[in-house]
C-alpha cells in the first residue's frame, strides 16, 4: 500500500524504498498520534500521502506559468478509450508536473486546492497543469492506437 | 463536463489498479534486505526458518557438550560465536519473511507498543474490529 504510494508519487524504485522507510519512521514517532479512531492502515496512508507531498514540495517542481487559455474548457476533454496498461504506462512516461495532478486529482481524490497548497502552487497553476497533463495523456494514447 | 471528470478519475484509476505494485520488505534496510532475498521466501521456508530460530539454543548446545564433553572450554566464546551467526541470519531471515508480509520491524514494534500500552483497544484495532 505505503509503497504503491511511493511509486505513484515518486515514480522510482529506490525513492520508493526510501519513502516506506522514512514514513514508517515517521509513524514510529508519531504514534502517540494514533487514536485509534480509524483503522490503523487508514491512518498510515494519510500520514504516507501528507508525508509524500511535503517531500515533493521541498523538491520545488519546475512549475512554469502556462497560457491561461490552457485551463478553458474542460467538457472537452473527454477522456479517451484505451487500454489500462496503455493509459498506465503512458501515465508513466508523463513529465511529473503533469503527472502528480492527475494522479492526485484522480486516483487519490483530492481537490484542487488541497494539490495546489501541497505543492505551494496557486490553483489555476494546478488546474492548468491538470488540463495539459489530460490533453498530452489524450494524444499519446491515441497515438498509441493508431500506430 | 462532471461527467467527463468521472470518466477521467474511471479512466486513471483502472489504469493505475490494472497491476498493483508489489510489495516489497518496508524494513529498517530493505536494499539489503533485497540484495540477500532476490525474492520472498516460501511459506514452507519462513517456517523451516521460524522452527530453526527457536530450536537452535539448545541444539548449538547439544552439539557443544558432544564436541567437548562436559562443557565447554570457554562459554564466553560459544556465546559470541552464536551471536555473531545469529546476527548473521536473523537480519536477512527478517528482511525475508518481511519481504513477504510487506509489513516492517518498525510497523510491527508499533503495533507491540499499542498493544502493552492500550492491550484491549490494541487488539480490537490489530485485529480488524477496530471502532
Amino acid at each position: 500500500m505505503i509503497y504503491s504510494l511511493g511509486m505513484r508519487l515518486f515514480r522510482n524504485e529506490e525513492d520508493a524504498q526510501d519513502f516506506i522507510q522514512d514514513v514508517y519512521l515517521e509513524a514510529y514517532r508519531k504514534r502517540e498520534r494514533y487514536q485509534g479512531r480509524s483503522r490503523y492502515s487508514t491512518y498510515l496512508y494519510s500520514l504516507a500521502l501528507h508525508y509524500g507531498l511535503n517531500r515533493i514540495r521541498k523538491r520545488k517542481l519546475d512549475f512554469e506559468l502556462l497560457d491561461e487559455a490552457t485551463t478553458a474548457a474542460p467538457e472537452e476533454e473527454a477522456p479517451p478509450e484505451g487500454d489500462p496498461s496503455v493509459v498506465r504506462e503512458e501515465l508513466g512516461l508523463l513529465p511529473e508536473v503533469y503527472r502528480l495532478p492527475i494522479v492526485l486529482h484522480y486516483y487519490e481524490k483530492m481537490s484542487i486546492a488541497r494539490i495546489a497548497e501541497s505543492l505551494d502552487q496557486n490553483e489555476n497553476t494546478v488546474k492548468s497543469y491538470l488540463h495539459r497533463g489530460r490533453k498530452i495523456l489524450k494524444q499519446k494514447i491515441e497515438q498509441r492506437k493508431q500506430s | 463536463m462532471k461527467d467527463n471528470e468521472s470518466a477521467w478519475a474511471s479512466l486513471i484509476e483502472t489504469a493505475i489498479d490494472s497491476k498493483p505494485e508489489p510489495e516489497v520488505p518496508a524494513f529498517l534496510y530493505p536494499r539489503m534486505a533485497k540484495q540477500l532475498f532476490p525474492k520472498p521466501l516460501s511459506r514452507a521456508m519462513q517456517w523451516f526458518v521460524a522452527i530453526l530460530l527457536i530450536v537452535s539454543p539448545p541444539l548449538f548446545g547439544y552439539l557443544s557438550d558432544s564436541v567437548y564433553p562436559g562443557g565447554t572450554p570457554d562459554p564466553g566464546i560459544v556465546y559470541t560465536l552464536y551471536g555473531i551467526l545469529s546476527l548473521l541470519w536473523v537480519l536477512p531471515v527478517a528482511g525475508g519473511i518481511f519481504h513477504r508480509s510487506g509489513t516492517s520491524l518498525v510497523a510491527l514494534s508499533i503495533q507491540i507498543d499499542e498493544i502493552i500500552k492500550h492491550p484491549i483497544r490494541g487488539i480490537r484495532t490489530w485485529s480488524g474490529v477496530s471502532k
